[in-house]
């Protein structure tokens, strides 16, 4: 038993390590040429682009929500003035980059690490190392590039979706205008609650990228592994992503001592 | 890739940065980032969690942000906030004008607030300072109530106290009532007695002298005065010739009656009775309907001061009735002598409360005085003790005549034993006076001194005192 927990333990240690090896040439490779601006283009296509309607839905639904649990609370304390400011500081600062960073390792995790690993699988990554093709360059870093370019801005779709049905939702109970609500909304936030947490969601794209994208660059088993692959990919880049969370909080908070409020 | 996914990501990439853009200008623009602004700053011993980039608003209207807190290096020093104000509230922010730090709303931010200054004073000048005050926190409101809370128990205690204390005076204050009403009875009853008595007294006169009109000697009552009516009546008859001055004699008295003040004073007399009355009833009506309530006792000593009062002026009207000519004889038949005008000689008459009884005590002088360091004659305690045993034998009979007490002396030259009699018998008054609360003007005293002991009424009784009691 503690052979098989001290084994399992070193196989554990040893995939974190080969996570990182792989996170770390992925990064490094990002800035080396030949920059695959096509396939990046492609990638920003398929996992921004075609996320933008998931992602804008979902914040619509989450800034209704939001919009009236914070409309719930407020009302106790006399302070529903403070409901968009409320709303856009619980959006901007956390809420909406988790929320979106979880949205796009769900969709897009599962994919990449999909198709990747079906690519493993079938032998395609092979046969484009057989073809002198940088498979790594032109399969992961490419779709690491694409995850990191596209998290921050869904997470400004997120955000700015997330006030306008907050905004609705607000609307509805109160009449409230659209002028006063953005203005009320913004007026609360400082750069330090607005650039921080929109640019670490770079660091949930690469969670993302390189998680999915290790996952299915190193799947075995056929058709089954590919299932397994695509399955941690999302599992694990979600665990990931909200563990790193917590640290990116920490270091924000750190680095711009405004922001903890 | 195809054009169109490129146009797409384009339009992707580029309205995400736009609308992050847009972010950008909003919250720059709440913070007046983008307008034309100068600084100033203030000094405050405590920032109370006020932050860089924190809120500046001007008469209330968001104005700027702080853009600077420099932290003291000494612990004297204050923490120096630096903030920005935009041009177009430059005019509001003069060099008086004070800035302070608040919360917005009960649990907002905190926002340094300026106050708009007085019109008279300048523009407070870029990088100047404006004058602070400093923040209050609720620990130091709680602070202040605390100690208001123990200001008011101490307040609560000592009115507690006063109460108390006031509680066991209006006790006392009751209880001092009650007992000056209950020795106080005594007294308006006698008072009240009093009243009747006399007003029988004065009913009496009045309906004397209402069916003495046109009858002298009737409407006086005095059988001297009537004779003297009666014999110039028969005078007249007999003599026709006097009649004229008879009639002129009857018309002299009429107008003697007329002139006199006898009907004023009579009116008089009835008012203070009704006076009486009415100051008696009231006095009643006090002590039934406050009894035992505060002021009683300053209400019953009044009304009592007030009984005595009119008790005296109608004494002395009575004094003055028993005086008048007209009605001494009157006063005499009921047996009211000026006991203090009287003399051994007429005290020794037979005239002399003519129709009264009389019950004598006598009393050795061995047996009543002793003598003081200075030699002089006291009562002994024996002496009072004899005469306290006497008076009681003597309050057997009624108490509707004068009491007289009579000194004898045997030595001496005869003013000698006047005066020697006198003295004796005036400590026996004043004793008994002050002993049995006599009246004082129905107790004489008679000096018996200079009179022979072996004449009078003395029947030889050489040294001592004698109290004779008159009654009907």
């Amino acid at each position: 038993m503690l052979v098989r927990t001290v084994a399992a333990a070193e196989d554990a240690i040893e995939w974190f390590g080969g996570l990182s090896l792989f996170t770390g040439r992925a990064v490094r490779e990002l800035f080396r040429r030949p920059f695959e601006f096509t396939e990046v283009l492609k990638q920003v296509f398929e996992i921004g682009w075609r996320s933008a309607p998931l992602i804008i839905l979902s914040g619509l639904a989450v800034g209704a929500v939001l919009s009236m649990h914070t409309r719930s609370t407020l009302e106790r304390f006399g302070a529903v003035s403070m409901i968009p400011t409320a709303l856009a500081f619980a959006l901007v600062t956390e809420t909406g980059p988790l929320i979106t960073g979880l949205l796009v390792s769900g969709r897009v995790g599962a994919g990449i690490g999909a198709e990747l690993g079906g690519m493993r699988v079938t032998e395609q990554i092979d046969a484009l190392d057989s073809l002198a093709v940088d498979s790594f360059k032109y399969l992961v870093v490419t779709r690491v590039m694409a995850c990191i370019i596209a998290l921050p801005l869904l997470t400004v779709l997120m955000n700015l979706s997330g006030l306008l049905g907050g905004y609705l939702a607000e609307a509805v109970v109160s009449g409230a205008s659209f002028t006063f609500y953005f203005r009320s909304a913004f007026n609360g936030l400082a750069f330090s609650n607005y650039i921080p947490p929109t640019i670490k969601t770079v660091v949930f794209g690469l969670i993302i990228g390189s998680t999915s994208a290790y996952l299915g660059y190193n799947a075995t088993g056929g058709a089954e592994g590919v299932g397994r692959a695509s399955t941690q990919s999302v599992v694990l880049s979600s665990i990931f992503l909200i563990v790193c969370n917590v640290i990116l909080v920490k270091c924000i908070f750190f680095l711009f001592p405004g922001t903890a409020l | 890739m195809n054009r169109n996914k490129k146009l797409i990501v384009g339009i992707f990439v580029g309205g995400c940065l736009l609308l992050f853009g847009v972010g950008l200008f909003l919250i720059g623009d709440s913070q007046q980032l983008f307008t034309k602004s100068f600084t100033v700053y203030a000094d405050f011993a405590k920032i109370t969690g006020i932050q860089d980039g924190g809120k500046v608003r001007v008469a209330g209207m968001d104005a700027g942000t702080v853009t600077n807190i420099e932290v003291p290096s000494r612990p004297d020093t204050p923490f120096r906030v630096q903030f920005r104000i935009v041009e177009k509230l430059h005019p509001l922010v003069r060099q008086d004008s004070v800035a302070t730090i608040q919360t917005d709303g009960l649990l907002g931010n905190k926002y340094l607030q300026i106050d708009a200054g007085s019109p008279d004073s300048p523009l407070a000048r870029d990088n100047s300072k404006i004058a602070s005050k400093e923040p209050f926190e609720w620990s130091d409101i709680m602070d202040e109530i605390n100690g208001v809370v123990k200001e008011v128990n101490g307040v609560v205690a000592g009115v507690k106290d006063q109460l108390v204390s006031t509680l066991s005076q209006i006790e006392g204050t009751a209880q001092t009532t009650n007992l000056l009403i209950h020795d106080a009875a005594p007294n308006v009853k006698s008072i009240l007695a009093s009243a009747d008595k006399i007003g029988a007294n004065l009913r009496e006169i009045v309906s004397g002298i209402q069916e003495g009109q046109g009858t002298m000697g009737a409407l006086f009552k005095d059988k001297e005065m009537y004779s003297s009516v009666k014999r110039s009546i028969e005078k007249a008859e007999e003599t026709v010739g006097n009649i004229r001055d008879t009639s002129a004699s009857a018309k002299k008295i009429v107008g003697k009656v007329e002139v006199s003040d006898i009907v004023p004073e009579v009116e008089r007399t009835v008012k203070n009775l009704q006076q009486i009355t009415a100051r008696v009833k009231d006095a009643v009506d006090t002590f039934q309907s406050a009894a035992g309530e505060g002021g009683v006792a300053e209400n019953l000593q009044r009304t009592l001061a007030d009984a005595h009062e009119a008790m005296s002026d109608l004494s002395d009207d009575t004094e003055a009735l028993k005086h008048n000519f007209l009605f001494r004889g009157f006063f005499n038949s009921r047996g009211f002598y000026d006991l203090a005008a009287v003399t051994a000689p007429e005290y020794q008459s037979p005239a002399f409360a003519k129709g009264f009884k009389r019950e004598r005590v006598w009393m050795e002088s061995a047996n009543l005085f002793a003598r003081d360091a200075k030699g002089a004659e006291v009562l002994s305690v024996e002496g009072k003790a004899r005469l306290d045993e006497a008076m009681t034998a003597l309050l057997k009979f009624p108490r509707n005549g004068p009491l007289m007490v009579e000194g004898f002396a045997g030595e001496g030259t005869p003013s000698e034993r006047y005066l020697l009699g006198r003295a004796r018998a005036v400590r026996v008054e004043t004793y008994l006076v002050t002993r049995f609360h006599l009246r004082p003007a129905y107790v004489g005293v008679i000096s018996m001194g200079a009179e022979l002991p072996d004449k009078g009424i003395s029947g030889g009784f050489k040294e001592g005192v004698g109290i004779v009691s008159f009654y009907k």
